[in-house]
């Protein structure tokens, strides 16, 4: 069967070729048409009640995105602040798809005027040149609650609101801002700043980019060299990247035909499958080569070679897709799309390893040397399993690492911490992580969220209703972490003063709450985005210190406990991207749990099936079981934050890991009927199984680590931690079933069929 | 007697000039801007009254006005369930302004503060405001 499997291969060669080129081409054309969407809230799945509050609420105040545009001036004079923010606000309105933009030159603010008895003045003159800087000062005093979040109280600090439209190219404005911010920043004195819910996804955008123009190329070479390092042939290395190449266009091509939107955990998939789709290479590879050595010719060397690993080869890939495809289970669409696109790529690469390779090899000259001589890093390395075989088979040593790995797993397990706002994930030095450190501080947090109230009967329209609803607001303002409170409260307040000289009365609740359009424009959109049109709903925003320590979720339930025995008659609903943020992590957690017991349960079931052991398939998991504990503290002790990207690391780790343990343990298996015992078993099987193990981690290792060079936190400490736990996968998948077979024993057919 | 018809005549004859053109400007039917806000006002047939603004297409108001007097009228905007009463005095400041001040104001039928300086209608042909 394998031998007719080869002859095919060979002998239909050429057409085979022309099938895998038509269907790169097919590829290609289908990644042509791929869309990148890193939206955030995109990655949670639609029917959720964190995102189905969110659509709700956008539903019931719908609103365009916004940028908030802050300058930091350290001199000048108010009147050439005002000239300055009226020229920006000039050029930005020019900008293709800024719809409105909002400052201190176009704030209106309640005035007892006009022929209605109330009408907006603008707090600034609308003519140019000067202004009565103390007329405008007192204005902007007197009207505090409007004017806040455009200047500050020493006016050093001017903010601009800038409304896009629905429509419009977020990232060409957003790339337009920042080269006009650029160009500002030069001048003395003035910082300026700008945050906005979707400059988050236009950041996310740019690192992806860089990491596919950047790190793409770098890991390709790196592969390419380490792998022509150990093949020692530039046939055999096309070979193997050929193979992980077309595996890759396929999977992406797939990802295009599909529709499906890349985003940036997406785009570590070829880091990833470039490092694991050439293990199998390696191993095919260097058996055939030296089947080579020995004489055989190409036909005949690959077909021992696939005789002898196709199986483990086909049983390590299924391992691996299963680690992968676990997140098939998860909530988050991001993961879940990464799980079972790289499983799908991992299964492509053994079978273009299978299918290429004696296509490939077939094109190889008659005559084959190999290199006999050990290189100098293999006796470095023969050095190293000294030293392990030492430590692991004949000292007590390894007694004294129990303690301090139990002390290192719990500590950081409890150092462990979750974190899904995407803003912090963003490096310190980007614009947008710089501007939320500065709102934060000035204008008391960037962490936002809504408390939505729907009167169950009837209008919100009487002064009882605003009653209850400022003791609501008063009660949000004393929780902890909360930095300020937005509501149509205050606008109600002043026309209340203005009219009535009271804080609340009827004729202010009657004016504001007046769906005709009396008092304009400026009044009806400051009143839009606090109370519905049909006046049954009113929200209340609330905006948190950008504190890890500020729970937003738990200020949430107080709302709503305090809402449900002081609101009667009113629905609740809190929702905005800060509940999402910490609401994320409650479903992380869901999905790593799911993830990791559907990749130990499939892993296990392969290992039984296929050794037909219990005790090999727990030989195989209790390492795997250990290095996931150990990943996941080790995040704790790194200081690395569990999120959407890194809760991929223990996949990886399992995915990769037990393909270590089952060489291994297969490599055991064949060894010990030779030999009179178990511990010289043991040590020949480290011997001869340690450095194609350790190598491949090495190739894996490295490969990963080229992220560390991603300007994106999250897959920095995903490579970071990747390149560590695959040393530490060699050592538990060496270390752990060494020690298991030699306390507990493995029961072994000999060649005769005997039990050794 | 003849005497006294005859002056009486002359005297009728004198000053209706003088009526007709002190009842003109009485009438408010026409189209005003408000010089501070931009607003314009129409007053149409007997007693109709709509607000509107070329500066601000929302700003929309329909009521009735009624004079209560040579020197006040009253007028009254229904917008939804908003109804805003007021009564303003006014003045005659030439043949197309009107110099008006609130002195009463209630919303929903509750007395609220009204502004308390004049403020200036001016008669628009062309609907445009002169700001």
């Amino acid at each position: 069967m394998t031998q007719r499997f080869i002859h095919f291969l060979i002998s239909r060669r050429r057409t085979l070729l022309a099938i895998i080129i038509v269907s790169l081409l097919a590829s290609i054309y289908y990644i042509t048409t791929i869309r990148v969407d890193n939206d955030t809230l995109k990655a949670i799945p639609p029917d959720i009640k964190l995102r189905v509050d969110y659509e709700k609420l956008k539903k019931d105040f719908p609103a365009p995105f916004n940028i908030l545009f802050l300058a930091d001036f350290e001199q000048g004079s108010l009147t050439e602040k005002i000239d300055s923010l009226r020229s920006w606000s000039k050029r930005f309105r020019s900008i293709a798809g800024v719809g409105n933009v909002t400052d201190l030159t176009t704030l209106q603010v309640p005035a007892k005027s006009g022929f209605l008895g109330i009408s907006g003045r603008y707090a600034v003159p609308q003519q140019e040149g000067p202004v009565n800087e103390e007329s405008v000062r007192s204005l902007i005093a007197g009207n505090r609650e409007f004017s806040s979040i455009f200047i500050s109280p020493d006016e050093r600090f001017l903010g601009m609101i800038i409304a896009l439209e629905w429509s419009a190219d977020r990232t060409m404005i957003l790339d337009t801002l920042l080269a006009d911010m650029k160009r500002l920043d030069a001048r003395p004195g003035l910082t300026t700043y700008l945050t906005s819910e979707a400059a988050v996804s236009y950041f996310i955008d740019k690192a992806m980019k860089r990491n596919f123009v950047i790190l793409l190329p770098i890991c390709f070479l790196i592969i390419f060299l380490l792998l022509y390092r150990v093949l020692r042939s530039l046939l055999y290395t096309c070979a193997s990247l050929c193979a992980v190449a077309l595996a890759l266009a396929w999977t992406f091509g797939l990802f295009g035909f599909l529709k499906i939107p890349f985003s940036i955990v997406i785009s570590i998939v070829p880091v990833i499958i470039f490092p694991i789709g050439v293990a199998d290479a390696i191993h095919l590879l260097r058996t055939y080569s030296a089947r080579r050595s020995q004489r055989e010719n190409i036909a005949d060397a690959l077909t021992s070679t696939y005789r002898e690993l196709l199986t483990p080869c086909l049983l390590t890939s299924l391992t691996t897709f299963a680690g992968f495809a676990s997140f098939a289970f998860s909530n988050i669409s991001w993961n879940r799309t990464f799980g079972l696109f790289t499983g799908i790529a991992v299964l492509l690469c053994y079978v273009f390893n299978i299918t290429l390779l004696p296509i490939f090899l077939s094109f190889e000259k008659r005559t084959f040397t190999v290199f006999q001589v050990p290189s100098h890093e293999e006796q470095i390395a023969g050095r190293f399993w000294d030293v392990f075989i030492n430590f692991t088979i004949h000292s007590k040593r390894w007694l004294f690492m129990v303690p301090v790995l139990a002390a290192l797993l719990v500590t950081g397990f409890m150092r462990s911490r979750i974190e899904n706002n995407f803003m912090m994930m963003l490096p310190e030095k980007n614009p947008l992580r710089q501007s939320d450190a500065f709102i934060s501080e000035h204008f008391g947090g960037t962490r936002f969220f809504s408390v939505a109230l729907h009167k169950r009967s009837g209008k919100i329209d009487s002064v009882q209703d605003w009653e209850r609803m400022d003791s609501l607001v008063t009660f949000i303002r004393s929780r902890h972490g909360v930095g300020n409170v937005s509501s149509l409260l205050p606008l109600i307040g002043s026309v209340s003063r203005i009219l009535s000289r009271h804080d609340l009365s009827a004729a202010a609740v009657a004016v504001v709450s007046s769906t005709g359009g009396v008092f304009g424009k400026a009044f009806g959109n400051a009143v839009s985005g606090f109370i519905s049109p049909d006046r049954t709903s009113t929200r209340i925003q609330i905006t948190c210190k950008s504190d890890p320590s500020v729970k937003t979720l738990d200020i949430a339930r107080e709302i709503e406990a305090y809402a449900t025995a002081h609101m009667d008659g009113y629905d609740i609903l809190t929702s905005g991207p800060a509940i999402i943020s910490d609401g994320m992590s409650a479903i992380l957690v869901n999905t790593i749990i799911v993830s990791l017991i559907t990749t130990m349960i499939p892993v296990f079931l392969s290992l039984l099936i296929f050794f037909r052991s219990p005790r090999i398939a727990l030989y195989c998991t209790v390492p795997i079981v250990l290095l996931t504990a150990f990943v996941y503290s080790m995040l704790g002790l790194c200081n690395i934050t569990v999120n959407m990207i890194t809760a991929i690391i223990m996949n990886v780790c399992i995915g990769i890991g037990i393909d270590y343990a089952i060489h291994f343990i297969s490599g055991y298996r064949f060894i010990r009927p030779d030999l009179p015992d178990t511990e010289s078993a043991l040590v020949m099987t480290i011997r001869q199984k340690g450095p194609p193990i350790m190598f491949n981690a090495v190739v894996v290792g490295i490969g990963f680590c080229v992220l560390v060079f991603s300007n994106f936190t999250p897959i920095r400490d995903f490579g970071l931690m990747v390149f560590i736990s695959m040393f530490v996968a060699v050592f538990f998948c060496m270390f752990i079933p060494t020690l298991l077979i030699n306390k507990l024993g493995l029961q072994v057919r000999t060649r005769t069929g005997e039990k050794a | 007697m003849k005497h006294v018809v005859f002056v009486a005549t002359l005297f009728a004859l004198v000053a209706m000039p003088f009526a007709q053109t002190k009842s003109a400007p009485c009438d408010f039917s026409g189209i005003w801007h408000t010089e501070d806000e931009g607003m314009i006002l129409t007053f149409t047939a007997k007693d109709s009254l709509f607000v509107t603004s070329p500066s601000d297409e929302t700003i929309k108001g329909k009521g009735t006005y009624a004079k209560t007097s040579d020197s006040t009228f009253t007028a009254t905007i229904k917008n939804d369930d908003l109804t805003i009463k007021m009564t303003y005095l006014y003045r005659w400041k030439g043949v197309d302004t009107v110099s008006a001040k609130a002195i009463l104001f209630t919303i929903n039928d509750e007395s609220v503060e009204q502004p308390q300086e004049w403020m200036n209608m001016v008669r628009s042909s062309d609907r445009k405001p002169k700001r």
